[in-house]
């Protein structure tokens, strides 16, 4: 996830704006400290305009 | 999920209501205190009085549920386990104490500082949870 964030040039804090939660929340998803919802993981799915599963892998490391 | 859509306001709105809580507070244990020392009340009514600074306490914990309420999911992880953290130094220093009290002397505490260290132990579990996720 930080890779298609920075793909875009976002900031972690702009990401968060973007899908209504805290700067924290990002970092932590991103460093896969939290296990995001299944509503937040569509959320960024949608501001990345790709498929949940594009964004995320159940079975990988934490990019 | 937009809570952070509306953070800062739902944080400027949790620091106003507080901070009327906390005035409304310190004027109502005033009143009441000067009240009972004056020897107006006696009875029942003193010990109404003496209750009366738990209406504005109640207000601030309503706010403070408001912006729990209002976190995004992850600053609500952090503050779940803080509450819990807290929860549990205070019960099981309370029960250590009450076990210590039956068994040798200890100084007598009044339990109107359960509160202030269920209020102090969150705060620091809360800081202490966020540099941990962060280091």
């Amino acid at each position: 996830m930080r890779v298609l964030r920075a793909e875009r040039r976002w900031s972690q804090a702009e990401l968060g704006e973007r899908v209504g939660v805290s700067r924290q929340a990002i970092n932590a998803v991103e460093t896969g400290k939290h296990d995001p919802s299944l509503t937040l993981a569509f959320a960024l799915a949608h501001a990345f305009e790709l498929k949940i599963e594009d964004v995320f892998d159940p079975h990988g490391e934490p990019d | 999920m937009m809570a952070a859509d509306r953070k800062p306001s739902a944080n400027r709105r949790y620091v106003v209501h507080f901070g009327i809580a906390m005035i409304a507070y310190m004027l109502v244990l005033f009143g009441s205190i000067t009240a009972i020392n004056n020897g107006e009340l006696s009875g029942w009514s003193a010990g109404l009085a003496s209750l009366t600074p738990l209406i504005p306490a109640f207000y601030a914990l309503r706010a403070f549920i408001v912006r729990i309420r209002e976190m995004d999911e992850y600053q609500r992880r952090i503050a779940t386990e803080a509450i819990l953290w807290a929860s549990g130094i205070v019960g099981f220093a309370s029960f250590g104490y009450g076990f210590l009290a039956g068994a040798v002397e200890v100084p007598e505490i009044s339990l109107i500082w359960v509160l202030p260290a269920l209020a102090g132990s969150f705060g620091v579990a809360q800081c202490y949870l966020y540099w941990r996720e962060n280091r």
